[in-house]
């Protein structure tokens, strides 16, 4: 099982549509090229799905989004030899924006090394919570019109929540601690040692 | 103290320090629970946000470049106010018959013949094989280093103030190479310091 959370800076609302239309999926969603919606009654709807990211994966998934707070999807066929899971909408603590929790359930070949497929999907889940981020509309540094033009394989995912921009790491206090073997020094998390050279 | 052991092509290292520190339960407790604090007190933690709460369990994500490449994400469970335990999430968790990625504890417990109170900081870390003696040597210091930091928040419990004079052995240009603007805040030997330029030498 995979669980991450993702802080998105829009309402559940706005959040729940974008995820909704399906159809804009392959405009945003790192990896994924193509989507077909097969049906779409009340409350649930069919897809397929073709992944590229770098091997190709096609998948039919089912998706329901009857509960307000909870989308499910299951695969109905599809690479995987199952795969499952959630989208669960939280109240940020904060009170600004909305906490998503992706929960995905797999089992893969037995041939498949499950480290490498979890790995790669975890990795792939932060690029969509960027991409998420990105699309989403009362943001700074939200989407703009030659960004949504874009295939999401082409475009550079350069979030604000990456940590080592220079902005946040100026916040960072300097910390400074006496040694045997000189001074200790972190700075902006890194640690650096300095020695006297006299 | 660390324990090394080889899983297939993994490693698994626990780290376990304690100190004693001149607080309450309830102070130590306060601080280790707020987890947005941690980028201001914890020396290898750039960012920190808290983004999930629901009773005892809280997530949070956390940036620390000497411990991790990429933020990781941890789950804690909280027993106000003595433990609290965490695990990475996010990541492939099980491996046969351990968990990967990072989980821990921290204890808080009153020390013998009321001197003070005993943190107790458990860091236990699994991961590829090849990053095993670097990650060895780094989560001990930072468990160690955290420790040290709450020791001397409490035992030299100060308001912020003014740095007058620079540490014994620091360049001034080292600490014009630090410093972001004209007034910075540090952490030196566990207490904070706000460190104003001077023309001053």
């Amino acid at each position: 099982m995979i669980e991450k959370y993702l802080k998105l800076h829009a309402p559940k609302e706005d959040i729940r549509k974008e995820i909704l239309a399906f159809a804009t999926w392959p405009e945003w969603w790192p990896g994924l090229q193509q989507l077909k919606v097969v049906s779409h009654e009340n409350g649930r709807s069919v897809v397929d799905v073709v992944f590229k990211d770098p091997m190709t994966i096609s998948m039919t998934l089912g998706i329901s989004f009857e509960h307000e707070n909870l989308i499910t999807f299951s695969q109905i066929k599809g690479w995987f030899k199952s795969y499952r899971g959630e989208w669960a909408f939280l109240p940020s603590p904060d009170g600004q924006g909305t906490t998503l929790r992706i929960t995905l359930h797999i089992e893969c070949g037995v041939f498949v090394p499950k480290s490498m497929v979890h790995r790669k999907l975890s990795h792939g889940l932060t690029q969509l919570g960027d991409a998420l981020n990105s699309r989403l509309p009362g943001k700074p540094g939200g989407v703009s019109e030659t960004t949504v033009s874009q295939t999401p394989t082409d475009r550079e995912l350069t979030p604000d929540r990456h940590p080592t921009d220079k902005s946040r790491a100026g916040q960072k206090p300097v910390h400074i601690f006496y040694t045997k073997s000189g001074f200790e020094i972190w700075v902006s998390g890194k640690r650096y040692v300095m020695k006297s050279l006299s | 103290m660390s324990a090394a052991s080889p899983h297939g092509f993994s490693y698994c290292h626990i780290m376990i320090s304690k100190i004693l520190v001149n607080a309450t339960i309830e102070q130590v407790y306060a601080v280790l629970t707020d987890y947005e604090g941690y980028a201001d007190w914890a020396p290898d933690v750039v960012s920190a946000t808290v983004l999930a709460k629901e009773g005892d369990i809280v997530v949070a994500e956390f940036y620390s470049p000497e411990l991790m490449d990429d933020p990781y994400q941890l789950e804690f469970v909280h027993s106000k106010p003595v433990s609290i335990i965490y695990k990475q999430k996010g990541i492939f968790e099980k491996t046969g018959r351990s968990e990967r990625g990072l989980t821990g504890t921290w204890s808080v417990a009153n020390a013998p013949d009321n001197q003070g109170v005993r943190v107790t900081g458990v860091m236990r870390l699994q991961g590829p094989f090849r990053h095993s003696f670097t990650n060895k040597k780094i989560v001990s210091l930072i468990l160690q280093r955290r420790l040290d930091v709450i020791q001397h928040m409490f035992d030299h419990l100060q308001p912020e103030q003014d740095l007058d004079i620079l540490p014994q052995g620091m360049g001034r240009e080292i600490l014009d190479g630090l410093s972001g603007g004209e007034t910075q805040e540090i952490w030196l030997y566990g207490s904070k310091f706000s460190l104003t330029r001077t023309d001053r030498i």
